[in-house]
């Protein structure tokens, strides 16, 4: 098992409550399933994720080396 | 090719003198400025967040691919982050180049490609209600 920080952000925080907690996990468990198991009901539709400050997809294993992984609404920047 | 991201939590300053060689034949400069209405809503300003490790990440890649495509002499990049009241400037670009046609363009998709990929986001200040 590995302990990875979830962070979320603008919107998704909104949704979720918190902005960020610490999730125990196995390596091959996808941020889809842990994010299922954490916040039951949450919609990723239109978030996207990134695991240590990389895009990644939803169904791709987190892997033995993740330490961060963020919820992504759209952006909005400038 | 000289590149800088920069995110400040206040007012946007914009550094006085061009750092490039005596090869740059042009410099764009972008403002964006917070407006008074999102939506039909008027607002008393913007706030903005970023995840900040991925954004200097995501930065970093883009303003690498688009110089690929572009080439340019030197980019700066300054976001701010907080509150920014109607006015004042969230983000300024500068990009040095040879010739006008890449400052343009490096400038424009940049700036396209910061609102696709780059996490940070703006949420609606709403004004305050006086008391009574």
């Amino acid at each position: 098992m590995i302990s990875v920080k979830f962070l979320a952000f603008a919107q998704a925080a909104d949704r979720l409550g918190w902005r960020d907690t610490l999730v125990e996990c196995a390596p091959d468990e996808t941020p889809r399933t842990i994010l299922a198991r954490i916040a039951p009901g949450f919609d990723p539709a239109n978030v996207r994720v990134a695991v240590n400050c990389e895009y990644s997809a939803w169904d791709d294993a987190v892997g033995p080396l993740a330490q961060e992984v963020a919820l992504l609404p759209p952006v909005s920047g400038g | 090719m000289e590149s800088e991201v920069i995110f400040v939590t206040g007012p946007i300053t914009a550094p006085e003198k061009c750092r490039a060689s005596r090869e740059v034949g042009a410099v764009v400069e972008f403002s964006g400025i917070v407006r008074e209405s999102e939506g039909a809503e008027k607002i008393a300003g913007l706030s903005y967040e970023a995840y900040e490790p991925m954004a200097r990440r995501e930065f970093d890649r883009i303003i690498a691919e688009l110089s690929a495509r572009h080439p340019i002499q030197a980019v700066l990049v300054i976001h701010r982050l907080g509150a920014v009241p109607v006015g004042e400037a969230s983000l300024l670009v500068r990009v040095e180049a040879k010739h006008r046609g890449q400052a343009l363009a490096f400038c424009g998709a940049l700036i396209d490609r910061m609102k696709e990929d780059v996490p940070i986001w703006k949420s609606p200040l709403g004004h305050a209600t006086p008391p009574n």
